[in-house]
């Protein structure tokens, strides 16, 4: 009788620590996975983040920026925009997956957009865009025109 | 089954159902992402800025817009016509071609804070973004540029 009652104590502890393993692992999964959601989520809204900081971040890039004599101005350079545009596609890690473009766009102007950046995944799911008016400096006619600048983020 | 083991049960049921309430509420509190707002506002005090430093800047009728505004709280003529009538056509002009339909009110005031001359684009329900009041120099004097952006 009494071998028996151990037997079952002993069946019953293994059932305990069994289920209880169990349990365990069920929590560590959720806990896993809400961690990686989390830390994606978080990784999403610093990438927005950058993203809408651009509108000020890059019309202030010293790559672009107007200066005269050393003086920097808030304002984009022509001519500093259409040279970086050559030069830009080593800037992936700042910019990532994206299309940075400059429309001139008052008073009336004619010419043509230029493309700062571009550079787009294989497969896009989705697309963010935002826009900014800037001041634009064109040195050929060395006047100050006005500018929309478009961002557009690829995910 | 003994009734102080079908309690204990009970209590268990009630227990895991609190536990799984309590989850739900913390993902659902969690994803709500109240980061959002403050990000929108950021972009949207960005662009009224930008748009200041925009108007203030642009070349416009062999002299610049500045010069506009200030003759505008002046009260005299530029490039012919009425100052003010000229600046605000010229502002709702620059608003359409570079803002993407976002709601903006734009003010000019002279140096006594009297307004010289205004422009909107819209009634706004949800709130104001405001950029810093922007000082414009002239040669025949000073004035200031308030933006106001509409919250979405």
């Amino acid at each position: 009788m009494n071998n028996k009652k151990g037997q079952l104590q002993i069946q019953e502890t293994i059932l305990v620590i069994f289920i209880f393993t169990i349990i365990l692992l069920i929590g560590l999964t959720v806990f896993y996975r809400y961690t990686i959601d989390s830390i994606r989520a978080d990784q999403e809204r610093y990438e927005d983040f950058k993203f809408k900081v651009g509108i000020s971040s890059i019309p202030s890039m010293s790559e672009i920026k107007c200066s005269f004599l050393g003086e920097q101005k808030e304002c984009i350079d022509l001519d500093k925009a259409i040279a970086f545009s050559i030069y830009s596609k080593d800037y992936f890690s700042l910019f990532g997956y994206s299309n940075i473009t400059l429309y001139l766009v008052y008073p009336g102007s004619v010419h043509k957009p230029v493309l700062i950046y571009y550079r787009k995944p294989a497969v896009v799911r989705q697309s963010q865009i935002i826009s900014t008016p800037v001041l634009v400096y064109d040195p050929e006619y060395a006047n100050y025109k006005i500018g929309k600048l478009v961002l557009v983020r690829y995910k | 089954m003994k009734r102080a083991q079908i309690e204990i049960v009970g209590l268990v049921i009630i227990v895991v159902i609190f536990v799984f309430s309590a989850i739900i509420f913390l993902r659902i509190y969690l994803a709500s992402n109240p980061s959002t707002s403050l990000d929108e506002n950021l972009l949207l005090t960005q662009k009224a800025n930008n748009l200041a430093n925009s108007i203030k800047g642009v070349d416009t009728c062999n002299s610049n817009m500045a010069q506009a505004i200030v003759s505008c709280c002046g009260a005299e003529p530029f490039c012919g016509r009425d100052a003010c009538s000229f600046v605000s056509g010229e502002i709702a002009k620059i608003v359409n071609l570079t803002l993407s339909g976002e709601k903006v009110s734009v003010e000019l005031k002279d140096r006594d804070g009297k307004t010289c001359a205004s422009y909107g684009n819209g009634k706004c329900i949800s709130g104001f973004v405001a950029a810093s009041p922007s000082p414009i120099k002239g040669v025949s004097g000073e004035a200031e540029i308030y933006i106001n952006m509409c919250k979405k």
